[in-house]
C-alpha cells in the first residue's frame, strides 16, 4: 500500500467514531458512499487487478438483495442468516458462470455481464416469489442502534473489501491476478492456472457485491427489479473507480466518496437535471482520464 | 529414452493448414533448431508444444507422459518453458515480480533468493525493481528467458530469441544460452531466422515448409537438399530448373 | 394453424423493422469497433423528432424520414469528430462507459423537455387494419415493414454499389490495407458514424409510428440492436436481416405463448447464450474481441 492508500485507510477508520457528530442526513450520505465504495472495491479486484471489466456486476447486487429479502419475507429468516445466504448465493452463481463467461475478452465480457444483469432483472420482474414488478416490502428495522446499524454494516463491508484489495495488492494470489491482467497467455505458460484465478476473482467480486445488495435491501426496506438491477448504479460504480484510480487499494473508496458528495450536492441543488449532469460527468471523466488506466501509478 | 516425442501433428486454422503431420523427437539435454520460410508452421508448432494451441490430430509425449491435452500451466509445471517471438512480459510488474510469478506457480515456490540468482544469471539483477515495460528489447528477451528458467524447465522453447537484436546482443544471448545449457542441462528447441547464430549452438536442424518436415540433420546438409532449396527459393527456383540443361 | 401463420407474418413485419433499426449499430461496430450503448437513445431521439415535426408542422413521420436521417447524419459526424475519435484507442470498455454516459445524457435531456409520459405519433392510419384471407394486417405494421425493406435495400446498395460503400467495407476488413490503396480510414469512420446515426434516427420515425415511447426506452432498443448484430454477425446487411428476423420470431412467439412480460427476458437470455457459445454469430463474420 502506498501513502495515499494509508490516508484512505485512516479516513475509513475515522468514520467508525464519527456517527455521534453526524446529522441524520450526513449519516445517510456516508452510508450511500460506503455502499458505492464497497461495490467499487469489489469491481477493483476484477477490473483493477485481473483486467476484466464486469460491466454488469450489479447483477450480483440484485441477486444478493433479492435472496436476502425473499428469505426474510417468505421464510422469516433473521436478517443475519438471510444476508449470509444472499451473499453465498451470489458467490455460488458467480462460481458457476465464471468459467464460460471469463473465456470472453474485453467488451464481449463486459456486455455479457450486462446482459446477465438485465436478464436477471427481467426474470425477477416476472416471478411471483420475488413479487414481480411490484417488488418486495421488508419490515423496518427497529432493533438497537436504529439506522446506524446499516452505517456500520456498510462500513464493515467496505473495510473488509479494502483489506481484501490490500491483500491482493501484495500477495502471491495477487501476482497471479496481475499476471492475467498483464498477459493471460504468458501467465498460462508460466504455470498460472488462469481459469482458477479468474474464477476466484470473479467470485470474490460477486460475494462482496451480493453482500452489499443484501444490506441495501434491508436498509431501504423496499426493493423492486428496477432499483436492484439498475445499470446506472453500474456506471456510477465505474465512474467512482475511474476517478479514484483503477488498480489501487484506496482509490475506489476515495472515488466513491467524491462522487457521492458531488452527486448529493447536485441532487440537493438541481434535482431535475441530476441525470443530465451524471451523464455529462461520465463523458467528461472518460475523456479526461488518460489512456491506459492501469499505467497511472 | 526421448524427452520429447512429437507424432504426426496436424493443425489447421479455418481453411489454412499450418501443420501437416509433423513428427520428431528430442533427447534429454539436446538442442534442436527449427527453421523454415515464413508461414511454414514453426510458431504454431511451438504453440502446440507449450499448449497455447491445441492440435487437431497427433500426439505429444513429454518425459514419457502424453501431454497434448494438458493445459499450458500444467505443462509449464512439468518443465516446459517458453519465450515468445514478440515478447510478452508483465509490463506493469517489476522485473523481480515477473520472475516471482513462474517461481511460485510453475516452479519450486516463491523464493526471493532463487529469483535473484536467476536474474543474476541473465544479467538483470541490477534492474530488479524496474518496471518490465521500460526494458530494452535485448533486456526483454533476457527477462523472458529468466521467467522460463524459473520453472526449472527440462525443455526450453525459444521463439526467435535473436530476432531484432544487434550483433553484440546476439553474441551475448548466445553465450547466455550456452551457459544455461552447460549449467542446467536443459533441452532446447530454437525456432530461428538468424541461421548463423543458430548453427553456433546446435548441430541438429529441422526444416519446416508448408507444415511438413522436409529436412532433418546437420546444417551443412541443408544446402544440398533440393527440397530445402526449393522451399526457400520457391518459384524462382522452379523457373530456373525449367530453363536448366 | 391460422394463429401460427398470423404470428409468422407479425414476426416478419417486426423482424424486418429490427433489421433496419440495427443496421447502424452493426455498421459502427463492424467498421469502427465501437459498441455504442447510446444507440437506442438515438432511435428514441428520432422518434421525438418525428413527434415534434408531426405536432407542430403536421408533417407525417414517413415524410420526415429524410429529415431524421440528415439530422442523425450530422449528429453522427459531430459525435465522431468530438467524442469517439478521442477514445477509439482506449480500452474498449472505456468506450462502453462513455457511450453509456451519452445514453444517460440524451435520455435525461429528452425527459427534461418532454417529461416521462408515454408519447405516440397519432397518424390518421394508426388504427386501420385489413383482412387478408385468414390474416389480419395492421396498416401501420405493413407500412413500417415495406419502408424498412426499402430502406434496408438502399443501405445494401449503398454499401455494395457505390465507391463510398466499397471503401467502408474495405476499412471494416482491414484498416491498414485500405489505407495503402488510398482510402483514409479516418474519413470513413466519420461517414460510417454519420450513416449509422442517420439510420438510428430514421428508424426512430418508424418506431414512433409503431408504438408509444418514453425517453427511457433507449436501453431496451440498444439491447435489441445488439442481439440482432451478434446473431447474424457484424457489419453486413444480410447478417442484420437474419438477426432481425430471428429477433422478430423470438419476440412475437414468446410474447404470444408466454406473455408480454417474458419477451425482453427471452431476448436477453438468448443474447447471453449467444455471447458465451457463438460470439461470432450464426453466419460467422468479423470478430474483434480476440485481438
Amino acid at each position: 500500500m502506498g501513502r495515499h492508500d494509508l490516508v484512505v485507510l485512516a479516513g475509513l477508520l475515522a468514520l467508525s467514531i464519527l456517527p455521534p457528530f453526524l446529522t441524520d442526513y450526513l449519516e445517510r450520505v456516508i452510508t450511500s458512499a460506503l455502499l458505492l465504495a464497497s461495490l467499487a472495491l469489489a469491481q477493483n479486484i476484477l477490473l483493477g487487478y485481473t483486467g476484466y471489466p464486469a460491466f454488469g456486476s450489479v447483477a450480483f447486487f440484485g441477486v444478493g438483495g433479492y435472496v436476502t429479502a425473499v428469505l426474510m419475507k417468505d421464510l422469516s429468516l433473521p436478517f443475519p442468516l438471510a444476508l449470509l445466504c444472499g451473499t453465498l448465493f451470489s458467490g455460488l452463481l458467480a462460481l458457476l458462470i465464471a468459467p464460460p463467461v471469463m473465456r470472453l475478452k474485453s467488451h464481449y465480457f463486459a456486455i455479457t455481464t450486462l446482459a446477465l444483469q438485465l436478464a436477471l432483472g427481467e426474470l425477477v420482474a416476472n416471478l411471483e416469489v420475488t413479487g414481480g414488478a411490484q417488488g418486495i416490502n421488508l419490515p423496518i428495522y427497529r432493533g438497537p442502534g436504529g439506522y446506524l446499524i446499516f452505517y456500520y454494516l456498510f462500513w464493515t463491508l467496505t473495510l473488509v473489501a479494502f483489506l481484501i484489495n490490500a491483500y491482493v495488492e501484495r500477495s502471491t494470489f495477487g501476482y497471479a491476478l496481475k499476471a492475467i491482467r498483464e498477459d493471460e497467455v504468458a501467465a498460462e505458460t508460466l504455470g498460472v492456472n488462469t481459469l482458477l484465478f479468474k474464477t476466484a476473482s470473479f467470485t470474490l467480486m460477486a460475494l462482496i457485491t451480493g453482500c452489499s445488495g443484501g444490506i441495501y435491501a434491508y436498509w431501504i426496506t423496499y426493493i423492486d427489479p428496477t432499483s436492484m438491477f439498475d445499470p446506472v448504479l453500474s456506471v456510477k460504480m465505474f465512474v467512482a473507480l475511474l476517478m479514484g484510480g483503477v488498480g489501487t487499494v484506496g482509490g475506489p473508496v476515495a472515488g466513491a466518496f467524491v462522487l457521492e458528495v458531488v452527486s448529493e450536492t447536485l441532487w440537493g441543488q438541481f434535482p431535475r437535471v441530476h441525470g443530465l449532469i451524471l451523464g455529462l460527468l461520465i463523458v467528461l471523466i472518460v475523456l479526461i482520464i488518460p489512456k491506459g488506466i492501469w499505467r497511472r501509478r | 529414452m526421448s524427452l520429447l516425442v512429437v507424432r504426426d501433428v496436424f493443425k489447421s486454422f479455418g481453411g489454412n493448414v499450418a501443420l501437416k503431420g509433423v513428427s520428431f523427437s528430442l533427447g534429454e539435454g539436446e538442442i534442436l533448431g527449427i527453421v523454415g520460410p515464413n508461414g511454414s508452421g514453426k510458431t504454431t508448432l511451438l504453440n502446440v508444444l507449450s499448449g497455447t494451441v491445441r492440435q487437431d490430430k497427433g500426439s505429444v509425449f513429454f518425459g514419457g507422459k502424453r501431454v497434448d491435452r494438458l493445459s499450458p500451466h500444467v505443462r509449464a509445471r512439468m518443465g516446459i518453458g517458453r519465450t515468445f517471438q514478440i515478447t510478452r512480459l508483465f509490463s506493469n510488474l517489476t522485473v523481480l515480480e515477473n520472475v516471482l510469478v513462474p517461481l511460485h506457480y510453475g516452479g519450486p515456490g516463491s523464493d526471493g533468493k532463487r529469483a535473484e540468482e536467476i536474474l543474476g544469471m541473465v544479467g538483470l539483477l541490477h534492474m530488479k525493481d524496474v518496471k518490465a515495460g521500460s526494458l530494452s528489447l535485448a533486456q526483454r528477451k533476457r527477462l523472458e528467458l529468466a521467467r522460463a528458467l524459473s520453472l526449472n524447465p527440462r525443455l526450453l522453447l525459444l521463439d526467435e530469441v535473436f530476432a531484432g537484436l544487434n550483433p553484440v546482443s546476439v553474441r551475448e544471448i548466445l553465450d547466455l544460452l550456452r551457459r544455461i545449457h552447460s549449467e542446467t542441462g536443459v533441452a532446447m528447441i530454437l525456432v530461428e531466422h538468424v541461421l548463423k547464430a543458430l548453427f553456433q549452438i546446435t548441430r541438429r536442424v529441422i526444416v519446416l515448409s508448408e507444415g511438413r518436415v522436409i529436412y532433418e540433420g546437420e546444417p551443412e546438409g541443408m544446402a544440398n537438399s533440393e527440397e530445402v532449396i526449393k522451399a526457400y527459393l520457391g518459384e524462382r527456383y522452379e523457373a530456373f530448373r525449367g530453363k536448366g540443361p | 394453424m391460422d394463429t401460427v401463420l398470423q404470428l409468422l407474418v407479425e414476426s416478419l413485419f417486426l423482424g424486418t423493422f429490427y433489421a433496419f433499426m440495427s443496421l447502424g449499430f452493426s455498421l459502427t461496430w463492424g467498421v469502427l469497433n465501437i459498441i455504442n450503448l447510446a444507440y437506442g437513445s438515438y432511435i428514441i431521439l428520432g422518434a421525438y423528432l418525428a413527434y415534434t415535426l408531426h405536432i407542430y408542422l403536421g408533417l407525417d413521420p414517413v415524410l420526415s424520414l429524410p429529415l431524421s436521417f440528415t439530422g442523425g447524419f450530422l449528429l453522427g459526424l459531430f459525435f465522431q469528430r468530438f467524442l469517439m475519435n478521442r477514445v477509439m484507442n482506449l480500452e474498449p470498455f472505456m468506450v462502453l462507459i462513455l457511450t453509456f454516459g451519452l445514453d444517460i445524457f440524451i435520455a435525461n435531456a429528452l425527459n427534461l423537455i418532454f417529461r416521462a409520459d408515454i408519447r405516440s405519433i397519432d397518424v390518421p392510419y394508426a388504427e386501420r387494419s385489413h383482412l387478408l384471407g385468414p390474416l389480419i394486417i395492421t396498416e401501420v405494421k405493413a407500412l413500417v415493414f415495406v419502408l424498412s425493406l426499402i430502406l434496408t435495400a438502399l443501405v445494401y446498395l449503398l454499401l455494395h454499389r457505390t465507391w463510398t460503400g466499397r471503401a467502408i467495407r474495405a476499412v471494416a476488413l482491414d484498416r491498414e490495407g485500405a489505407r495503402t490503396v488510398g482510402v483514409s480510414p479516418e474519413k470513413i469512420f466519420l461517414i460510417t458514424s454519420g450513416i449509422g446515426t442517420g439510420i438510428a434516427l430514421a428508424s426512430g420515425n418508424l418506431y414512433g409510428v409503431l408504438q408509444g415511447f418514453t425517453p427511457f426506452d433507449g436501453g431496451m432498443l440498444t439491447v435489441k440492436a445488439f442481439l440482432v448484430s451478434i446473431v447474424g454477425g457484424l457489419g453486413r446487411v444480410e447478417s442484420a436481416v437474419a438477426g432481425g428476423l430471428f429477433l422478430g420470431v423470438l419476440e412475437v412467439f414468446t410474447g404470444f405463448y408466454l406473455g408480454e412480460g417474458w419477451k425482453f427476458f427471452a431476448s436477453l437470455i438468448v443474447m447471453f447464450l449467444f455471447l458465451i457459445l457463438r460470439p461470432r454469430g450464426l453466419l460467422g463474420g468479423k470478430y474483434y474481441g480476440e485481438t
